[in-house]
């Protein structure tokens, strides 16, 4: 396995290969999400839609994806505009390959912040940084916001600059791997980060189930249930069916051109069958296995049966980066556990988002015909300004944004693009011959059919359904502000807030969800950022009262101090728990409200990103002239 | 008793909570999961390539 092809790079060793390629499939999303949505969408039934579509779409687009990389790689193409020009004999196959370019390079801009995040937890666990005491207390939910960048308060984190020393690390680690190359950089990272993966997640999952019984509200065994009990009526939901659908194309990797990519280091006459197959199966071990022995028990030990279900709908940030911190806090070895886990979570992330920045290099290298230095350097500054962009726009939805276009739409969409290419440019038959060249196994006929009537039709349900869910319910094509809230100096308070889920009657929620519009109404009016403070008094027990507002004239007429009452009891469902000196009573408090206006910022990133993609289009259509020039002159 | 008497002693490490259509999904993926692992693997490893 260690003949280059073409003169290029070349993976060293099979078992290396695959550890790769599973590092790139295994994410933060194996561990974090799969939990979360399983719990949400039907418990063990959720596993009867994932798993069918495991193998009716993940599996066929695997496959699908190492026979175009490894067969571009035969003729020194290592990302999708070289091999689509290969398949489809179009002038416009190398343009659509640009989307295999472009999408993971805007990906990696901000899942880097992502992966940054879960290095600094790791180093602020083994400090014990956000372990709380009496002079300290810390709010994890805000702690988090905060150090993210998208809080309106600074008790802890006075700017972005602990964020951004964390960026710097993440991206020059990713650049020096990457600089390495294939054999001495990736798949050297793979082979020390993959073992210890797995032995992180051994740690974790015994330290979950060999919790103190009685220490916390609930036990193991209910996360286990609510994860595992199967909740048939679900299955008549679509939302059920899209969510299950989602998830395997997020933890497979799919749609990113970087597994066309590593799989354009091996050689023709090696398996890639087994190898694809091989590659899903580490990843579904990491995700059924792991994915439910740790962050959902641990919570349900820890919060009880009846919370589960919220943090479970929380979001995966919310899951690993304010509810397991929590957790671990409590109980002896937040150091070694909490940073085991955070380890565990940038381990998941360093592998993948140097296999999605890799297209980018074998770009530069295989087409444009840089140095493997001048590629690295090159890709290090677009990184460092993207993902300081991203950094910067956080607060004002350019995360979000990227999030929603690079890592949800733009790889459904380029998905089906590459699978109509496989099967009627580069014609299902030959694909199907192509797949099984060096074969070490023979993948069932069954697929042929699947990969040719069903992948397609589930691709495009995927697409209408988010289109319709997402772009049109959730209405994501129009900027909407938001709504971001904090205490003011909470660490220096003897008790803590704490920001439940939404109670009161149906009447009281309807109220706060209108005072929210009245919010997002005033912000659109005044088409700039607004911000109220309101004052707070909590008394000897802990009820809040709302003494009076200031701020923005535009907010206060929406917000006043009855309304924000309310909405602060209904809607962010505030609370004060007297945690310390409990006969201590605060004094008045500030609690910030800023209503932001995203709209210039969203169209910001859209533009950018557009531009992006039809500069790469430019760069690719400058390349082949220059390419065919040559040709020619030769001639 | 009825993960008891379905599952014998692995109910034993099992949480009471968890009963038997959870337990059910639980074995059933799991297993399928490890099963299709071994496969790969042992094929991958008894492979001799030059």
């Amino acid at each position: 396995m260690n003949s280059a092809p073409q003169g290029r790079e070349a993976w060293g060793s099979r078992i290396g290969l695959i550890l790769a390629a599973a590092g790139n499939a295994i994410g933060i999303g194996n561990l974090l999400r799969f939990p979360g949505q399983a719990g949400q969408n039907g418990g063990g039934a959720f596993l009867i839609p994932y798993l069918l579509c495991l193998v009716l779409l993940g599996l066929p687009m695997m496959w699908v994806a190492w026979t175009i990389g490894r067969h571009g790689g035969k003729f020194g193409h290592g990302t999708t505009p070289g091999m689509f020009d290969r398949m489809w004999r179009s002038p416009a196959a190398k343009y659509v390959g640009a989307v295999g370019i472009a999408l993971p390079m805007i990906f990696v801009l901000y899942y880097t912040y992502i992966e940054a995040w879960c290095l600094a937890y790791a180093w602020f666990s083994f400090k014990g940084d956000f372990v709380g005491s009496a002079e300290r207390t810390v709010d994890l939910r805000n702690y988090l916001l905060e150090f993210q960048g998208d809080a309106p308060t600074a008790n802890y984190f006075p700017g972005l600059g602990t964020a951004f020393t964390f960026l710097a690390i993440t991206i020059a680690v990713n650049v020096v791997v990457l600089w390495r190359g294939v054999s001495r950089g990736i798949e050297a990272l793979a082979k020390v980060a993959i073992p210890l993966l797995f032995l992180f997640c051994v740690i974790l999952a015994v330290r979950v189930f060999t919790l103190p019984e009685g220490t916390g509200r609930g036990t193991v065994g209910e996360g286990l249930a609510f994860l595992w009990t199967p909740d048939f009526s679900k299955l008549g939901d679509f939302g059920v069916w899209l969510a299950a659908a989602g998830q395997i194309f997020f933890t497979l990797s799919i749609g990113f051109g970087s597994i066309e990519c590593y799989a354009s280091y091996v050689r023709e006459e090696d398996d890639i069958a087994l190898t694809g197959l091989t590659t899903a199966a580490t990843n579904e071990f990491v995700e059924i296995v792991f994915g439910s022995a740790i962050a959902i028990p641990a919570a349900a030990a820890f919060f009880g049966a009846e919370s589960i279900a919220d943090i479970a709908g929380s979001g995966s940030f919310n899951i690993g980066m304010v509810s397991m911190p929590e957790i671990l806090r409590a109980y002896p070895g937040l150091k070694f556990f909490g940073t085991i886990w955070f380890l565990l979570l940038f381990f998941a992330a360093f592998t993948s988002s140097v296999a999605v920045a890799q297209p980018v290099m074998a770009f530069l290298q295989d087409e444009a015909k840089w140095k493997r230095s001048s590629a690295a350097i090159a890709v290090g500054l677009l990184w460092i300004l993207g993902s300081s962009f991203v950094a910067f726009g956080l607060r004002h939805g350019a995360f979000d944004e990227m999030d929603f276009w690079a890592g949800q739409m733009g790889l459904v969409i380029f998905s089906l693009l590459e699978v109509c290419i496989f099967i009627f440019a580069f014609k299902m038959g030959r694909g199907w011959e192509e797949l099984h060249r060096g074969a070490d196994i023979r993948v069932p006929r069954f697929f042929y059919g699947v990969v040719k009537y069903v992948t397609p039709v589930l691709l495009l349900a995927i697409l209408g359904g988010w289109t319709y869910v997402d772009a049109y319910k959730g209405q994501k094509l129009d900027p909407q502000p938001r709504i971001k809230y904090g205490v003011v100096g909470e660490e220096k308070l003897p008790g803590l807030f704490e920001f439940g889920r939404p109670v009161g009657t149906g009447e009281q929620k309807g109220e706060a969800k209108a005072v929210e519009d009245g919010i997002k109404g005033a912000v659109r009016g005044a088409k700039r950022d607004l911000e109220a403070r309101i004052t707070l008094r909590v008394d000897g027990s802990g009820e809040i009262a709302v003494d009076r507002v200031l701020g923005n004239e535009e907010l206060l007429a929406v917000l006043d101090p009855m309304r924000a009452s309310r909405w602060l009891r209904s809607a962010v469902g505030l609370s004060y728990e007297i945690q310390h000196r409990p006969a201590a009573t605060p004094a008045p408090i500030e609690f910030v409200v800023a209503a932001r206006y995203t709209a210039p910022m969203i169209w910001i990133t859209r533009g950018l990103m557009a531009a992006f993609l039809v500069g790469t289009m430019i760069f690719i259509g400058v390349l082949w002239g220059r390419r065919s020039g040559a040709a020619d002159s030769g001639h | 008793m009825t993960t008891m008497a379905a599952f014998g002693p692995l109910a034993l490490l099992a949480p009471s909570e968890m009963g038997l259509g959870a337990w059910v999904f639980l074995v059933v993926t799991w297993g399928a999961v490890i099963a299709l692992n071994v496969f790969c693997f042992a094929r991958i490893f008894s492979k001799k390539r030059p």
